[in-house]
């Protein structure tokens, strides 16, 4: 064989990433059988997927040294998916943390290596590029995402809550198979750090909640708006006054034309504070002032 | 530029068809005398024949047999064959680039690329060890080679776990190889 054999510095390079991206993937021991994956995030924290955790209590977390250390929940997200452990005896001293890359600097067609940990197996790898990126979307739960990242990479069973890794092991975020349907997508490192930052502070991810149930309409004139097929009892819409069958049409002066854009009026920093609904009543417009109650 | 294109052709020159009557799958070249080594699951059956990678067919003659890890050696008569680089699968890397070649669904000499996804038992109590591999295989790649990104075999393929390529590491190979074993399969 020559010495200039690319293929073969290829293979070098992706074999250090993983060494380098392993030291800061975890199994997370929260369900059953095969053991979810998990990445530590910063000294003593790690971040997994929530839909893999089956339990709150009796956690533990294998570490890339091999020590199994006992962990506490400090929060979870259904909407992003994402549940942050407190490792208990760690104090921060032994950990390694992640190193993230930016969000700006990864590109469809890059490599990537998908990392798991199963327990003291060792770590597993998958491989493959980016498929595809784009802005900021919602999930069918109601997460904000900052970033749409979809690898084209084997998502195996305990992959879930596990890096997703370029070619010199930096993590681009944290993979899930929880929130689409069929492959898997990546959390990216802005909405772990943010969806951390808040759950070990708070202990959950506060979200507006006006207790309605909503479907779009087309008026005669056009316009699109939503009707309200129904209401949450002592729902923050039911105390304001909202009828079933009010169209909604503007929150905040901008018109709402499906549901997503309700949603987008709805973050955590909207609870308590009254928002102006401007709804259709039996052919005349009328202002609600609705205060969105937590969830 | 020395990439897939080198390392799959020599590794083509070095794998065969095997077939069984039936059905088959493939193997390698494993020295200059003509031995070959596939998977023990490959040649169960009748009359063993080969086919080179120049086409040529040959009738073969099963030498060693390990059912218990699925290994069969086979002899052919007169041949020439290129023998197959052999590496050492105890230094492979999680991650480092590896190569499929055999002959998936009757295809004659089809490549595939992945990467090393981990290495050891399937874990629950097994025992046999494994390269696991991140590659896209289908039933006929049995018995094939998995080569390193300098063409060097590191393993041999034999079964297809949950979408995982598993391949016994070549090192077991040559211990079976050498050794005196013909082992039936545990009853």
């Amino acid at each position: 064989m020559e010495s200039a054999n690319n293929l073969l510095e290829l293979s070098n390079q992706l074999a250090h990433a993983v060494e380098i991206g392993e030291k800061s993937v975890v199994a997370v021991n929260g369900r059953p059988h095969v053991p979810s994956s998990g990445i530590v995030w910063r000294a003593g924290v790690v971040v997994t997927t929530d839909h893999t955790l089956k339990r709150d209590e009796d956690l533990t977390v294998t570490l890339a040294d091999g020590r199994n250390l006992p962990a506490t929940l400090a929060g979870r997200d259904a909407g992003t998916d994402l549940a942050v452990l407190r490792l208990a005896d760690d104090n921060g001293q032994t950990t390694v943390a992640a190193k993230t890359v930016s969000d700006a600097s990864v590109k469809p067609g890059n490599l990537v290596l998908a990392l798991g940990r199963r327990g003291k197996d060792g770590i597993s790898a998958s491989f493959g590029v980016l498929s595809a990126i784009s802005g900021a979307w919602r999930t069918w739960r109601g997460g904000q995402i900052e970033q749409f990242i979809r690898p084209d990479v084997n998502v195996y069973i305990g992959f879930s809550g596990g890096a997703l890794v370029d070619v010199e092991g930096g993590v681009i975020g944290l993979n899930t198979t929880g929130l689409t349907r069929g492959t898997g997508i990546t959390l990216p490192a802005s909405t772990v750090t943010r969806v951390t930052d808040e759950l070990l502070s708070r202990g959950r991810v506060r979200r507006g909640f006006l207790g309605v149930g909503l479907h779009p309409v087309q008026l005669p004139d056009g316009a699109k708006g939503l009707i309200v097929l129904s209401l949450e009892p002592n729902g923050a819409a039911l105390k304001a006054g909202v009828f079933v069958g009010d169209v909604l049409l503007m929150l905040d002066g901008e018109p709402v034309n499906d549901t997503d854009d309700v949603q987008s009026h709805l973050g955590g920093d909207q609870v308590g504070k009254t928002i102006v609904a401007e709804v259709l009543r039996g052919g005349s417009r009328l202002k609600i002032g609705i205060v969105p109650a937590e969830r | 530029m020395f990439g897939y294109e080198q390392v799959i052709d020599k590794l083509r020159r070095s794998t065969v068809q095997v077939l069984n009557g039936r059905g088959g799958g493939s193997g390698f070249v494993w020295d200059s005398n003509g031995r070959i080594v596939t998977n023990a699951h490959v040649v169960s059956g009748g009359q063993t024949e080969i086919i080179d990678a120049s086409g040529q067919r040959h009738t073969a003659r099963i030498t060693k047999c390990d059912q218990e890890r699925d290994l069969v050696l086979i002899e052919v008569a007169g041949t020439g064959l290129e023998p197959a680089a052999i590496g050492d699968s105890q230094s492979v890397r999680r991650g480092q680039i590896v190569l499929a070649i055999g002959h998936p669904l009757g295809i004659n000499g089809a490549a595939a690329a992945g990467i090393i996804h981990a290495i050891g038992p399937l874990g629950f109590g097994a025992r046999k060890n494994w390269i696991q591999a991140d590659i896209r295989l289908a039933p006929g790649n049995s018995g094939g080679i998995l080569a390193d990104a300098a063409g060097r075999v590191i393993g041999v393929n034999t079964m297809i776990f949950h979408g995982i390529g598993l391949a016994i590491p070549v090192n077991e190979v040559n211990q079976f190889v050498v050794g005196q074993a013909w082992r039936a399969r545990a009853a």
